[in-house]
C-alpha cells in the first residue's frame, strides 16, 4: 500500500471518529435564570407575593424539569451571580414543555406548601414564556384557577453557571 | 456539541498511525525504471489464429480417375502430404509458442458451432436434402433434384460444411453438377464441379462410372482449379469474416499447394478480419518438407512481428479488485427496537476485511464500534450505549469493471455496554433517590452489559480505482436472540461509507 493510501485511510478514520464523538444539542434552556423588572410591566407583584424569580432548568428535548425560587425583591443586573437573600419560596417545575416551533416554554409550580406565596385562589401558578434570544425569556405567569390575573415576567440567563453545574445540584430546601 | 471521550482518543491514535505508517518497500530514485521481463509482462489479449487445413491441388488430371478404386468416389492422398504435414506442424508449433497469438483449429471451431442446437438441425436438414436430391436425380426428376440440392448447398454454406465437412459439401456439388449436365446446363455444371474441386481437391473417381460427358466435365473442373487457382481462402472473404467472428478468432491462416507454373508451390496466406487485409501472402517453392517448414517459420515470424498494435498492445484489463480487500468506514446504526421513547442514532466506525476464495465466493469479517447519540428527549442523556460488534461469514461478490456488488450474510456477536434509560424529566434533572425521582420510579430502566448473538446480512457496492483504493457503501440488518425482547435493543439497521485498499 502506498503512503498516499495510508494517509487517505487515516483521514477517513479520523473523520469517522470525530463525527462519532458529537451529538445534537438539546439544552437551549438548561441553566440558571433570574428575573428582571419587565420593561412595560407593573413593578408590583400581582400573581406572586414576591418580586424575584429564579429558575434552575434542565432541558431535555421537548421536556423541561427544574426548580423555581421566589425572592422578596426583584433582581437587577448588579446582582449578577450573588444571591444575598434567602428565598421566600421554592417549588418544582411541573409539566415543563418546550415547543421549539415557537420557542415557547410552559410549566407550572405548586405553591400550596408556602402559604401566602401567591395571590391566586388556587395554589398553582402557570408560566408561559418565550425565548427571545439565547439569554432572554419573556412572558407572563398567571393563576390557573380561572381568574384573569397575570403578571409579566422577564428572565435573563446567568452566564456564570453552566448547565452541568445546575443538573442534579440544585434543590429546594 | 456534546462529545464523548473515547472516539477522540481513537481518532488521535488513528491519525498518528496513518501519518507514521509507510510501506515496507524502500524508496527508489525516480530514474530507476523497471522494464518488465517478457515473462513479467502484463498478460496480452492474444490474437486468436484460426488454422484452416492446407489443401493440395497439385495432383495431375490423369490421376483423377482410377481403374479399380474401392468405391466410385473416394478420397485419395495428397501428392505432397509430407510437405503439408511438416508445414502444418511448424505452423502450430510457432503459433502455440508465441504469447501474442492463440492457436485455434477446426476441431475447436466444430465444437463451438456444435454447441448451438441450430447447427445440428442444419446438418440433419442438409443430410435429408442430399438424400432427397439423389433420389430425385435417380428418378430423373431433375428440376426437383436441382431445387433441393441448391437449397442443400445454401444451408451447407451457412453451416460452413465446406470447411468442416468438405466431403459432404463436395457430394452436393457433384450431384448438382451431374444434374445440371443432364439438364443441358454445362456452364452451371462447371461452376458446381469447380466448387467441388476447390473444397475437396484429393477426391478421386472410378474410371467409367460416370458418363463420358460427366468425366470430361469433372476433369475440366479440376484442371481449371489447378490452372487458375482455388482462390486465397476457400470460404471467400465475407463468409470467412463471419466465421471468424462467430468463433472469436481474429486471423485465419491457410494455404494450398498448386502448380500454376508447372512447379508445385505452396501459397500461405493469413487474413486479419479486423483490419480486413491479408497480413501474410507467401509463395514457397515445394522442394522438401524441411525446407518448406523453415520457409514457413520465417514467413510466420515476419507476420507475428508485424501484428497490428491492437493485438499486441492490448493488455487484458487487470481486475479492479484483488483477492484481499480491507477498508475502514464511518458507520451509522439505528435500532428499530429500543427502550427509549424516540429512536436514537449510533455512530462509529467499522473495519471490513474480505478474502476472495473463489469467484464469486468470499469470506469476510467486520469489526464495528458504535456510540449512541442522544435521542430527541434525551432519555439516554445520562449514559451512552457503546456497542462492539464482530461479524464473520461467507458471501458472494460480483465484479464488473471497477464496480463490485456484494451480499454478505454472517454470524454476529455484539457486546452492549450497561446503560440507563430515564424517561422522566425529573429523573434527568434530579439525582436518583430525590423526592422527585425515587429509586423505584417508573421512568428509569437499567440495562446491564450484555453479549448478544445474532445474524447479520449486508449488501453493498464498491468502486475501485486503478491504484487499488476503493470506496464502498453498504447497508446491513442485524437480528439478535431473542428476537423480540421489548425492553432491549434489537433489529439494528446499519449503513457505512468506507475507504479501503484491495490487494
Amino acid at each position: 500500500m502506498s503512503g498516499r493510501a495510508f494517509a487517505a485511510l487515516g483521514a477517513v478514520l479520523g473523520f469517522a471518529a470525530l463525527v462519532a464523538s458529537c451529538g445534537p444539542p438539546s439544552d437551549l434552556l438548561c441553566g440558571r435564570w433570574q428575573s428582571r423588572a419587565p420593561a412595560n410591566g407593573s413593578q408590583s407583584p400581582s400573581v406572586l407575593a414576591t418580586s424575584g424569580v429564579e429558575l434552575y432548568l434542565g432541558h431535555f428535548g421537548p421536556e423541561v424539569a427544574g426548580i423555581v425560587r421566589l425572592y422578596p425583591a426583584q433582581f437587577d443586573s448588579d446582582d449578577d451571580c450573588g444571591i444575598n437573600d434567602q428565598p421566600a419560596a421554592c417549588a418544582y417545575v411541573d409539566n415543563g414543555r418546550w415547543r421549539s416551533g415557537d420557542s415557547r416554554l410552559t410549566f407550572s409550580i405548586d405553591l400550596a406548601a408556602v402559604p401566602g406565596a401567591t395571590t391566586c385562589s388556587a395554589s398553582r401558578v402557570e408560566f408561559d414564556l418565550t425565548l427571545r434570544d439565547s439569554d432572554h425569556l419573556e412572558g407572563e405567569m398567571r393563576c390557573v384557577d380561572g381568574a384573569a390575573l397575570a403578571q409579566p415576567v422577564a428572565l435573563e440567563r446567568l452566564g456564570c453557571q453552566e448547565c452541568v453545574d445546575v443538573l442534579g445540584k440544585e434543590d429546594c430546601p | 456539541m456534546r462529545c464523548v471521550g473515547w472516539p477522540k482518543l481513537f481518532a488521535a491514535v488513528l491519525v498518528v498511525v496513518a501519518s507514521t505508517a509507510r510501506p515496507a518497500r524502500a524508496s527508489r530514485p525516480a530514474t530507476d525504471v523497471d522494464w518488465p521481463a517478457w515473462s513479467d509482462a502484463p498478460p496480452w489479449n492474444p490474437a486468436v489464429v484460426l488454422f484452416m487445413p492446407l489443401r493440395d491441388y497439385s495432383a495431375p488430371p490423369q490421376d483423377l480417375f482410377v481403374a479399380s478404386p474401392p468405391k466410385p468416389v473416394f478420397e485419395g492422398a495428397p501428392p505432397h502430404a509430407e510437405v503439408l504435414d511438416a508445414v502444418t506442424n511448424r505452423l502450430e508449433a510457432v503459433v502455440r509458442a508465441d504469447p501474442r497469438v492463440k492457436w485455434l483449429d477446426l476441431e475447436s471451431v466444430r465444437s463451438t458451432l456444435e454447441r448451438k442446437p441450430e447447427f445440428g438441425r442444419v446438418v440433419q436438414l442438409v443430410d435429408r436434402q442430399v438424400a432427397l436430391g439423389r433420389e430425385y436425380y435417380d428418378n430423373t426428376r431433375l428440376d426437383d433434384a436441382a431445387r433441393v440440392l441448391e437449397a442443400a448447398r445454401g444451408d451447407a454454406e451457412g453451416a460452413y460444411l465446406d470447411v468442416l465437412a468438405p466431403q459432404v459439401f463436395a457430394n452436393i456439388e457433384l450431384l448438382l453438377g451431374l444434374v445440371y449436365l443432364e439438364q443441358g446446363k454445362p456452364g452451371a455444371a462447371h461452376v458446381a464441379l469447380r466448387r467441388m474441386a476447390r473444397v475437396d481437391p484429393t477426391r478421386r473417381f472410378e474410371r467409367g462410372y460416370y458418363p463420358r460427358e460427366a468425366e470430361e466435365a469433372i476433369a475440366q473442373a479440376y484442371t481449371d482449379v489447378q490452372m487458375t487457382g482455388p482462390g486465397d481462402i476457400v470460404t471467400g472473404l465475407e463468409r470467412t469474416e463471419r466465421l471468424l467472428a462467430r468463433v472469436g478468432a481474429d486471423i485465419v491462416v491457410t494455404g494450398f499447394v498448386a502448380r500454376p507454373t508447372g512447379q508445385p508451390q505452396l501459397l500461405l496466406v493469413a487474413y486479419d478480419r479486423r483490419s480486413k487485409a491479408f497480413i501474410l501472402r507467401e509463395t514457397i517453392p515445394v522442394r522438401s518438407a524441411p525446407r518448406c517448414a523453415r520457409a514457413v517459420d520465417l514467413a510466420l515470424s515476419r507476420m507475428l512481428a508485424c501484428l497490428s498494435p491492437r493485438h499486441v498492445a492490448q493488455p487484458r484489463s487487470k481486475p479492479a479488485f484483488g483477492r484481499f480487500s480491507l477498508d475502514a468506514a464511518v458507520a451509522h446504526g439505528v435500532y428499530f427496537l429500543h427502550p427509549t421513547r424516540d429512536i436514537f442514532h449510533n455512530i462509529g466506525f467499522s473495519l471490513n476485511a474480505a478474502l476472495r476464495v473463489r469467484r464469486p465466493v468470499e469470506l469476510f469479517a467486520k469489526l464495528n464500534l458504535y456510540s449512541s447519540l442522544p435521542d430527541r428527549r434525551a432519555d439516554l442523556e445520562t449514559s451512552d450505549l457503546v456497542t462492539a460488534r464482530f461479524i464473520a461469514g461467507g458471501g458472494v461478490a460480483f465484479e464488473r469493471g471497477v464496480f463490485k456488488g456484494f451480499v454478505r450474510p454472517g454470524v454476529e456477536v455484539q457486546y452492549a455496554s450497561p446503560f440507563t434509560v430515564r424517561t422522566s424529566p425529573d429523573c434527568k434533572f434530579f439525582p436518583l433517590g430525590h423526592p422527585r425521582c425515587p429509586a423505584d420510579a417508573d421512568g428509569i430502566q437499567h440495562f446491564d452489559g450484555s453479549v448478544l448473538l445474532g445474524f447479520n446480512v449486508a449488501v453493498g457496492l464498491a468502486v475501485a480505482t486503478r491504484t487499488g483504493i476503493y470506496v464502498a457503501i453498504q447497508t446491513s440488518m442485524s437480528l439478535y436472540f431473542p428476537f423480540l425482547r421489548a425492553s432491549d435493543v434489537n433489529f439494528l439497521l446499519g449503513s457505512e461509507l468506507g475507504l479501503g485498499f484491495t490487494f
